[in-house]
């Protein structure tokens, strides 16, 4: 095997990575130039355009994982992106993080070590938003730090622009996999957390929400989600309250409770005189407790009262 | 051969054995050529490995992270500062008072500063090295009890991370305070030391006038050796003298003593010496 130090070997790999991204980058959302399984879906995305093609690896000093962005449309219509990353056979725990320029479009503390003799399942991120997205230039960190070792790829980049004049109006993140606390223990997230606005006859509500099927992934016990929407909700955070909530602001870790529950969901909901639009805000898997580490950092934009 | 004289080994005899002679001086110098030309062949042919061994050892992995190159920074900035600060104070003068107080002198604590500085510095390096290498993936797939390690610090998220650079920092902070410190301090009792040496051993310095005092007292004891060899003479010439002086007188007692057996060895010998007590300065 080449040293993967070796310039020579580098200067390939850029070269490679290069061509990769001008055969790609220009390709436009919702178009099938990534050329996958039609009829694919990943989490509720089905799938029309993937980039890189195929999903590539990233193997350095002696880490190796596959990854790949696809694009297409939810059940609902919307645009859709999904982030994928599995760790290959015999590699060590990998921190990785994806980023498109300045967004961070997934930051994942460590891929679990997979075993020698089996197949690690993929850790998925998928973002549902109305909009497009776009082939661009997305750059892969990993090792110590997640700033070890680089890698430039081409990927599929999401543009949302809502309509915040509707009536309704939604976008979310679907996270799906397993990530490994500080302990070494498995934590399996399944779950989707979004921010929606609603025009009823009482105004407009904003509503921050977490939905899964597993009840145990929506009461903070095994992790909490700690948003940057609830540091810019004037009120949502209160620290004298606890609670089963799995809400926290993300710069002060403050507790936010629920204010509504039902089967398989729990929210947050704050009567508001008009939404604005807020991107590039973070969603942050953590472990609960106090200095909790993080476990999985996530684009998560949100609908915010208009001041 | 055996049949030849030695006037027949002259021209041609010895011929045939000095070309041998120098066939095998040869023969052995072009062996000893192959030997070392071989050897650098071989020592050639190493250098790129050992070039490359280098570079790994020198680069690990853990150093592309840029994270870690800050933090590894920061260390060996406070580390620097550390040491110069310790260094400045060692080799600050030292008043009566400190010395009465029980401080050591100033040589003493360069002395001292340099030993413990090297060493920690050399220690804290080696660690510094090997913790680089902990989350080597290749390192550790071949030293698996490093293991769990490897995983803590690069699972463990960034909490392990933070531990992870903060630990490099201070190793590299140590080793930099350690060698920032010692190298100059050991540095400066050399050379003090060498150019005390030297002023002593110059013209007008203490050593210098302890080696004239010691030039002066060997002459001197010199001097006095050979003043008492002469006067050692002298005593026997005029012992000499007197002798000869008796013997010229006529008498019965002059007889008496000619008859008498000498009382003396010096009454045997063969005439009065000449005055020597020139010879006896030529010989010192």
């Amino acid at each position: 095997m080449p040293d993967p130090r070796c310039p020579a070997v580098r200067a390939l790999t850029a070269a490679a990575t290069l061509f990769l991204c001008v055969s790609h980058a220009s390709a436009p959302g919702g178009q099938a130039a990534g050329g996958p399984d039609a009829a694919a879906t990943v989490l509720a995305c089905q799938v029309a355009q993937s980039l890189p093609v195929p999903p590539a690896e990233a193997r350095e000093g002696g880490f190796a994982f596959v990854f790949e962005s696809l694009g297409g449309t939810a059940a609902d219509g919307r645009a859709c992106t999904a982030y994928r990353l599995r760790n290959l056979p015999g590699s060590p725990p990998t921190p990785v993080r994806w980023a498109a320029g300045s967004e961070v479009l997934v930051d994942v503390a460590r891929l679990a070590r997979c075993p020698r003799d089996q197949e690690c399942p993929w850790l998925e991120v998928a973002r549902y938003f109305d909009g497009d997205f776009v082939g661009g230039e997305t750059t892969i960190g990993y090792g110590l730090n997640a700033d070890s070792f680089h890698v430039t790829s081409p990927g599929l980049v999401a543009f949302s622009s809502p309509d915040v004049g509707a009536a309704a109006a939604s976008v979310g993140t679907e996270v799906a996999g397993t990530v490994v606390d500080s302990q070494g223990r498995a934590v399996a997230l399944d779950l989707v957390v979004k921010s929606r606005f609603e025009r009823g006859e009482d105004g407009l509500t904003l509503v921050y929400e977490a939905t899964a099927d597993d009840p145990t992934q929506l009461d903070g016990t095994r992790f909490v989600l700690a948003w940057e929407a609830f540091d810019l909700l004037p009120g949502a955070a209160d620290a004298a309250v606890t609670g089963p909530s799995p809400f926290r602001a993300a710069a002060t870790g403050a507790f936010v409770p629920v204010t509504h529950r039902a089967p398989g969901a729990v929210s947050v909901r704050v009567p508001a005189g008009g939404a604005a639009y807020r991107d590039l805000l973070t969603l942050t898997v953590r472990e609960p407790g106090a200095g909790g580490a993080d476990l999985l950092t996530v684009v998560l934009p949100a609908f915010l009262p208009r001041p | 051969m055996a049949a030849r004289g030695p006037a027949s080994r002259g021209a041609r005899g010895a011929s045939p054995k000095k070309l041998i002679g120098a066939g095998n001086k040869a023969y052995e110098w072009l062996k000893e050529a192959l030997g070392v030309y071989g050897t650098a062949v071989t020592v050639v042919q190493l250098v790129p490995a050992v070039l490359a061994l280098l570079a790994v050892f020198l680069t690990p992995t853990a150093w592309l992270s840029a994270t870690l190159r800050r933090w590894v920074g920061l260390g060996a900035l406070a580390g620097a500062l550390v040491g110069m600060a310790l260094f400045a104070r060692a080799a600050g003068p030292q008043d009566l008072r400190g010395l009465v107080r029980g401080g050591a002198p100033r040589s003493g604590r360069l002395a001292g500063l340099g030993w413990w500085g090297l060493g920690v510095g050399v220690v804290a390096a080696a660690a510094f090295r090997f913790h680089l290498a902990v989350i080597d993936v290749a390192f550790v797939s071949s030293a698996p009890f490093l293991t769990p390690l490897l995983d803590y610090y690069l699972g463990g998220g960034p909490a392990a991370a933070t531990l992870y650079n903060l630990l490099a920092a201070v190793l590299a902070g140590t080793a930099l305070a350690g060698f920032g410190a010692g190298a100059p301090a050991a540095l400066l009792r050399w050379r003090e030391r060498r150019l005390a040496r030297r002023a002593l051993l110059e013209d007008g310095g203490a050593l210098a006038a302890l080696e004239r005092a010691l030039s002066s007292l060997e002459a001197a004891k010199a001097a006095v050796v050979a003043a008492k060899a002469q006067v050692a003479d002298m005593a026997v010439e005029l012992e000499d003298l007197r002798a000869a002086a008796g013997g010229r007188s006529d008498g019965p007692e002059a007889a008496a003593r000619g008859a008498a057996p000498p009382a003396t060895s010096a009454a045997g010998r063969p005439g009065p010496p000449a005055p020597r007590a020139a010879d006896g300065r030529r010989r010192r």
